[in-house]
Formats: C-alpha cells, sequence, structure tokens
C-alpha cells in the first residue's frame, strides 16, 4: 500500500480517470461530488477515516464522479491488482466489499430523500446525525460531541443550498438550543430535539452484520 | 417574476423583486453581508463573506433567497422573505420573494 498526504480540497481521482487503485482514508474527510457545467458541485458523500469510498472502481474502472478531500487527509491506496488477489483467496472479504457497497447505495437513497424532501434545518441535523453515528462507531465520539470539519460553503455543497443559507441554519439551532458550532465540532445540546429534527432512522446504515 | 397556479378554490401567488444601485463596479473583490428577513424575523449577518465580482454576489442573494422562501413557505406562517447584501453599512442590493394565496369561494 502505498501511503500519500493531501491538502484539503484536492481532487484524489477525478470524474472520467480510470482508477487502478482504490484509496483507504487513513485520516482527515473526503467527499464524492460530482461537478454540473456552470461549476457548481453537488456533495453526494462525506467519507471519514477506514472507509474506503472508491471501492466500485474494482470492477467499474472509469471513475463516474470525483473524489476530493474536504480537510488534510492520509490516504493509502491499494492496487486493484492486490485486491483482486484477496478476493480469489478470501471470498469472504469480498463478501464484505460487496455489502460495503450495497450499504454505500443505501446511503445515496437516504441522502437522495434528505436533499429532496426536508427543510434545510433538518437537512443538516439529517447529515450530522449519519456523521455522528459513523464516527461513533470508529470510536471518534467525545460525549455528546463530534468533529464536522467541514466549511460552510462544503456543508452547503452536500445540502444543496448556498453558504449564505447554512450560516443562517446554523445560527438557527444555535439560538433553539439544539447543537453549537466550534472549530470543526459539532456538540449536541439538546438529544431530543435534535433527533426530532433529524428524522433520522439508522436502518439504512445496516450497522448490525448479522443483519 | 410573477407566477400563479389556480384550481377551483385556491391561487398562489408568487412574486419576487431584486433591487441594487445602477452602477456597480465589475470588479467587486469586497466583503458583504447577508441579513435576511423572515416576515418581520431579522437576522443580522456579522460574518461578512468575500466575493471578487457582483455577478457571484447576485447569484448568492438570488439562491440563498429562493431556497429560504422554499422551506419557510411550504412549513407555512411566512409569506415574505427578504435578503439585503450590504457592504458594510452600505446597500449593495436587495432580493425579495412574497407569496400570497387567495382562496376562492366555489
Amino acid at each position: 500500500m502505498t501511503v500519500k498526504q493531501y491538502p484539503a480540497e484536492k481532487t484524489v481521482v477525478s470524474d472520467g480517470q480510470e482508477a487502478t487503485d482504490c484509496c483507504l482514508i487513513a485520516d482527515g474527510f473526503c467527499a464524492r461530488s460530482k461537478t454540473i457545467g456552470d461549476g457548481k458541485r453537488q456533495i453526494l458523500s462525506i467519507h471519514i477515516p477506514g472507509e474506503i469510498p472508491d471501492l466500485m472502481s474494482l470492477f467499474l474502472h472509469v471513475m463516474d464522479h470525483d473524489l476530493s478531500t474536504l480537510t488534510p487527509c492520509t490516504m493509502g491506496f491499494i492496487s486493484h491488482e492486490t485486491l483482486r488477489r484477496l478476493h480469489r483467496r478470501r471470498p469472504n472479504v469480498a463478501e464484505i466489499f460487496w455489502r460495503d457497497t450495497l450499504i454505500d447505495a443505501a446511503m445515496f437513497r437516504e441522502w437522495i430523500v434528505n436533499v429532496g424532501q426536508r427543510p434545510a434545518p433538518a437537512r443538516l441535523a439529517h447529515v450530522m446525525t449519519e456523521l455522528r453515528e459513523r464516527l461513533r462507531i470508529i470510536e471518534r465520539l467525545n460525549g455528546n460531541s463530534f468533529e464536522m470539519p467541514l466549511t460552510q460553503e462544503q456543508i452547503g455543497e452536500a445540502l444543496g443550498i448556498t453558504a449564505v443559507h447554512v450560516n443562517r441554519v446554523i445560527k438557527q439551532l444555535r439560538q433553539e438550543g439544539i447543537v453549537e458550532f466550534n472549530r470543526g465540532r459539532v456538540s449536541v445540546l439538546n438529544e431530543t430535539k435534535f433527533e426530532e429534527l433529524a428524522d433520522f432512522d439508522d436502518r439504512y446504515l445496516h450497522l448490525s452484520p448479522t443483519t | 417574476m410573477r407566477r400563479s397556479s389556480r384550481n377551483s378554490r385556491t391561487s398562489t401567488i408568487v412574486t419576487s423583486t431584486y433591487r441594487q444601485p445602477l452602477e456597480q463596479p465589475a470588479d467587486l473583490d469586497a466583503a458583504l453581508h447577508f441579513d435576511i428577513s423572515e416576515n418581520d424575523d431579522f437576522m443580522r449577518d456579522d460574518e461578512a463573506r468575500q466575493f471578487s465580482d457582483p455577478d457571484s454576489a447576485r447569484q448568492e442573494a438570488i439562491e440563498t433567497g429562493a431556497t429560504i422562501a422554499r422551506d419557510a413557505f411550504i412549513l407555512g406562517g411566512t409569506h415574505h422573505v427578504v435578503i439585503d447584501v450590504r457592504q458594510d453599512d452600505a446597500p449593495f442590493l436587495t432580493v425579495s420573494i412574497t407569496m400570497d394565496v387567495e382562496e376562492k369561494a366555489e
């Protein structure tokens, strides 16, 4: 595995590129995104340490979206050939990777619902709750607070709203005593209101390996 | 802009206006504040954002007004959204969006 360091907002694998490796995030936050003709970017998913966000490139050789860093990142590159050999030797690993891509699809379905149907405060709360649940798995929670080191522009690109609108929503959540944002960390001040706003059901994350 | 949809009982009209000073520089490179009003609820923007040209600031204001109005109108209770953009205390532009729903007798 080759390890590389990236600054924030750097493309790791580009839309249209033929990938020869899969990227394991060792540290930092990444996003998958698509950019339309006028240059606007839609963030499709946020990725955290321990994830391989471009696993699909093992079978779909030409990237149909970008993989970029949101924060400074350490990435490990595993060659497709190595992964194929691993699949042949350990079919149970292949099954785990298959399951991972299916959960990936479930998360995309949830994001479509979130961006298409929920008002902006609920949209943000839902994304934050999902991120918190995933950070919980890798033991990156600290009491009632967790990392979300995204800029307002990046959050806006994930929610389909402007950075100004994100700022307005953050102020609203702060004023209502639901969450506090401080230096890339989110602290949940009122768990009941937060969960109610997020309308979050974690079934789509399929967190139990037996179901 | 004026948009209307009708059925036998309800008429929904959304109007939007957009005002800006007559002369704006092509190169802006200014820090702008976006104050937001929903009906009488005013939220002053203390965090200025840097814009390199008037078009991108204008686009940010229009899109912000549109998405805030969408949420506010659908959730109900709000019928008027205004985005006032200023450079320090000098007005830069205003986006105003109003929705009227008229119930009609059958």
